[in-house]
């Protein structure tokens, strides 16, 4: 134990390396159930086919959307001090992504088949639609991120290799542009598969792939200002400029309150008249078992808090303020995806008196689903993390210690003017 | 209501919150008083006006 500790306290990077390979390896075990015997495994079934995985696979969607707009912002609006920032946000999707792809391989039932909506195109489906967007802008991430992998020093002998990837940066503001289309129409088109379900009253609506956008931007760029924190604080070197940071952070604050009314509206001017199941839903969602997620995590604290922590901690200065505001701004984005997906399953299928069974379903996923996203999560950090630490793009820079400030003596305090 | 439920109520009410909550807050003040001890190196631009 004494010596675990000393490993710990020695070496921290390598034991949270060692601890992320356990959690891993717990998950790949209820994976590789899932895999061998199918989705009987898990609590997902015909009525609730949609669980924890698809709000890890819409989260981390999500959570990737600062990848396409801050290299929209740095490469195509000429902010070119915004760069180091984009770097990580892309480094962030490549990542987030390849999550979505492992929770879409576990979830679709016959992981065999995952290249078939690339051969077999259904252009009717609005998931086809999604699929192609994110094969594509998987594509152009792995091409963004590819001139920073060259860059290790292991592979500095293969010369072609390293004039490949400073050919590839060259097209950097064209794949921005590649990016910044091919999200903005998978981000909204991951609302709109929701928004065309009409035997789901909840979802069945116009507004989704705007909401879905909106907020996918907000919570992105609020994501990466938080990942860079935690990476300069416990790295302790510098990869972002503080001024750059608070400036994304007010960004983010400022979309993250465009979302909050146009979901204010949505919610309101949506419900004026009854809308059947809808209606219903929405008392669910803001009253009944939804309401402390919805109106604690959803709209206060990672809306509201989060909209006003990102968007003042540029005046104050602080940079806690900037973390907690990314961080309650994430929790409120995963919020949103669950209560969105959840609140399906609480309204029946049908109005039909004719058929009255099966009508709603309850699910909680199961300890076979959680280790499944535990195994994911691990390794999209573990990637997080080693490219952090090894990739020579995120090297950083030295920070610049603040000398002490001597404490006032009694003598150098000013004296009160005048008085008696 | 039962005081034992309202009592479990308020528990998991706070540890519905608080649990991610909490760690969040550590490590902002972990992350916080690194940043304040220590400042973002001069800019190659501010670096060239030192010297001129």
């Amino acid at each position: 134990m004494v010596r675990i500790l000393k490993f710990i306290r020695e070496r921290p990077f390598w034991a949270w390396i060692g601890f992320l390979l356990i959690v891993i390896a717990f998950g790949l075990v209820c994976a590789f159930l899932v895999l061998t015997r199918g989705l009987g495994v898990t609590n997902l079934s015909d009525l609730a086919p949609w669980g924890l995985w698809i709000v890890l696979d819409l989260s981390s969607i999500a959570l990737s959307a600062g990848a396409f707009s801050l290299s929209a912002l740095a490469h195509l609006l000429g902010r070119d001090d915004f760069k180091p920032v984009a770097r990580i946000a892309v480094f962030i999707g490549v990542l987030g992504y390849s999550g979505a792809m492992m929770t879409l391989l576990m979830d679709i039932g016959r992981p065999d088949r995952f290249w078939h909506p690339i051969v077999f195109w259904n252009t009717h489906s609005m998931l086809w639609e999604v699929t192609m967007c994110i094969v594509l802008y998987f594509s152009v991430l792995l091409l963004e991120v590819f001139p920073m992998l060259v860059d290790l020093p292991f592979l500095a002998r293969y010369r072609w290799l390293n004039r490949l990837g400073h050919q590839i940066h060259r097209f950097a503001p064209l794949l921005a542009v590649m990016g910044m289309g091919l999200s903005l129409l998978h981000q909204s088109s991951l609302g709109g598969t929701y928004g065309v379900v009409a035997g789901r009253a909840s979802l069945f609506r116009a507004t989704m792939p705007l909401l879905f956008i909106v907020s996918a931007v907000a919570g992105g760029m609020a994501f990466t200002v938080q990942m860079t924190l935690i990476v300069q604080g416990l790295g302790r070197r510098i990869l972002v400029p503080r001024q750059i940071l608070f400036q994304v952070g007010q960004v983010a604050g400022a979309i993250l309150l465009v979302y909050l009314y146009m979901r204010f509206w949505d919610s309101t001017a949506g419900n004026y008249g009854y809308v059947p199941g809808r209606s219903e839903a929405e008392t669910t969602l803001t009253t009944g078992t939804f309401g402390l997620s919805f109106w604690g995590w959803e709209i206060f604290l990672g809306g509201l808090l989060a909209a006003i922590l990102l968007i003042t901690a540029r005046q104050r200065q602080s940079i806690a303020m900037l973390l907690i505001g990314g961080g309650l701004a994430m929790a409120g984005i995963i919020a949103n995806r669950w209560n969105t997906t959840m609140l399906a399953f609480t309204q029946p299928l049908t109005l039909s008196p004719a058929i009255t069974d099966p009508v709603t379903v309850r699910y909680a996923p199961n300890l076979v689903e959680w280790g499944v996203v535990l195994a994911i999560v691990g390794i999209l950090t573990l990637g997080f993390s080693l490219g952090m630490h090894f990739l020579p793009a995120f090297r950083g820079a030295a920070p610049v210690p603040v000398p002490e400030q001597p404490l006032a003596t009694p003598a150098a305090q000013p004296q009160p003017a005048g008085g008696d | 209501m039962d005081t034992e439920v309202l009592v479990g109520n308020i528990v998991s009410i706070l540890v519905y919150f608080g649990g991610p909550i909490i760690p969040l807050l550590l490590l902002a003040i972990l992350v916080g008083r690194w940043h304040s001890a220590n400042d973002d190196p001069p800019t190659e631009a501010e670096q060239s006006h030192r010297t001129h």
